[in-house]
């Protein structure tokens, strides 16, 4: 009896039913450049997947300015420690500050936002100003959102297959094969007065989040 | 006046949360201005100034007089020793004084009355002498929002041993001390000269805007006077309340030869 390969993760299963690993489609541009195997050495920023960047940031005067540029999720926490007006957010421009375009910041209270992967943070003031910058990577968010993408993925490819393998059977075509050359039919299947309960066994270990 | 004032932008990137405009005053058109904005204004410690005209930017300014336009959209506070600004007033670097084209910095102007060179009537330059006190203003801005905010200027305290000698005899020697806004004070005078009696006068000087400008127009009222005989003593216990409330004080000695002469003037806010 052939191997089959382990049911470790939806990779596997996609190995199984199509016979390939899955391709990426139906990702934003940002989430692709985001996921390990994606190519062209489009890694995401490696610092921002682990470590935490505090500085003191000095609002130049006049204009937007970009603030951060999120290449994974991470949270921003902002403290404007001078009187102001500092206006934040998504949009590219949010001059006037006062336009309401953005959100104020207050002095001495903190802003914390998290932002998802590919948003771009600005900030903009007509005044010097001085603004505490914390800026956290959320690992265990960047790890969920990559295997829900690759499992969104995945899921579209079995759909297909699936979709695939019962028109080949209306059209009485050969059943669909897994990666090991068997069909449905080869598979072993219980007798009917036994009821099996599935073995929970242990996955691989799963690799330190940084 | 500090020329070129020190910048607030300054006190922002030295990591401040405050930004201190202390600056002796070199007239009475001094205006001065901030390039930030600030939670709350105030007198700082230091500061002869009482009075100080703070302006800002307001678009709201037509509303003040709904008859005349005023598209100046300049407002003003007034601060003192008792009566700090705590609120909000931005610096708005984005927009201009529609009458004068020029960034809306916050502006900071006394609104005491200062004349410099301050000469008392029949001074004669042949043979009196004048010592000036420099006059000082000091202003805080507060970039963060503050608990409480009770400023007090501090008292002030002058200690002389000589004052200036006069250039011929028969001359006085006077010494001009900031006033503004005091309410009590307390002077000491001792003559160690071994052969000479001075006479001390203290004046009160309000200075005025009237016709004729200037000196000419200033309101100088005597509050005090003593004869100090040799190794004498005498002090002049100021009171606003019986005295009143000067922008400066003038004190004179007459019959005064360049000896020993230790005097303390000590002025405060508090009344009596």
């Amino acid at each position: 009896m052939p191997k089959l390969p382990r049911l470790s993760n939806m990779r596997g299963i996609a190995d199984i039913v199509i016979g390939r690993r899955p391709q990426i489609v139906g990702l934003s541009k940002e989430q692709q450049r985001a996921l390990p195997d994606s190519k062209g050495g489009e890694e995401p920023k490696s610092l921002q997947t682990y470590r935490t960047d505090i500085s003191t940031y000095f609002t130049p005067v006049g204009g937007t300015h970009l603030l951060y540029g999120a290449e994974n999720w991470v949270t921003i926490k902002l403290i404007l420690e001078t009187a102001g007006p500092v206006s934040v957010g998504t949009a590219a421009a949010l001059t006037p500050v006062l336009s309401g375009k953005g959100i104020s910041l207050v002095t001495g209270v903190p802003y914390e936002r998290v932002l998802s992967k590919g948003v771009r943070f600005y900030i903009a003031s007509e005044t010097l100003n001085r603004v505490q910058v914390s800026i956290e990577p959320i690992p265990w968010l960047e790890q969920m959102d990559t295997d829900i993408n690759r499992g969104h993925s995945i899921l579209r490819e079995v759909g297909n297959a699936i979709v695939g393998a019962l028109g080949n059977l209306g059209r009485g075509g050969s059943p669909t094969k897994s990666s090991s050359g068997m069909t449905a039919a080869d598979l072993p299947c219980p007798p009917g007065n036994r009821t099996y309960l599935p073995r929970l066994t242990g996955g691989p270990t799963p690799k330190k989040m940084r | 006046m500090t020329f070129p004032q020190p910048p607030s932008t300054e006190a922002i990137l030295n990591g401040q949360n405050f930004f201190r405009l202390k600056t002796q005053l070199a007239g009475a058109g001094d205006i001065y201005e901030s390039e930030n904005s600030g939670h709350a204004i105030a007198l700082g410690p230091d500061s002869d100034i009482a009075i100080v005209n703070v302006f800002y930017y307001d678009e709201l300014t037509r509303f003040d007089f709904p008859s005349i336009l005023d598209p100046s959209k300049v407002s003003s506070v007034q601060i003192s020793p008792e009566r700090p600004f705590t609120g909000r007033l931005n610096a708005r670097m984005d927009t201009v004084y529609p009458l004068t084209g020029q960034p809306a910095r916050i502006l900071i102007a006394p609104a005491d009355l200062f004349v410099p060179f301050y000469l008392p009537p029949g001074f004669s330059v042949m043979q009196d002498a004048i010592a000036y006190e420099p006059v000082f203003l000091d202003i805080i801005q507060y970039f963060v929002e503050l608990p409480s905010l009770y400023p007090n200027r501090g008292d002030k305290t002058y200690r002389y041993v000589y004052a200036y000698p006069t250039l011929a005899a028969g001359g006085s020697s006077f010494i001009l001390i900031p006033s503004y806004g005091r309410k009590s004070g307390f002077f000491t005078f001792k003559n160690l000269d071994p052969a000479l009696a001075v006479t001390v006068r203290v004046f009160g000087l309000k200075f005025s805007t009237s016709n004729p400008p200037g000196p000419a127009g200033t309101q100088q009222t005597q509050i005090f006077t003593s004869v100090i005989a040799v190794s004498g003593t005498d002090v002049f216990p100021f009171n606003s309340s019986i005295s009143g409330i000067w922008d400066m004080m003038l004190i004179e000695l007459e019959n005064y030869d360049a000896g020993p002469m230790p005097m303390t003037v000590l002025l405060s806010d508090r009344a009596l």
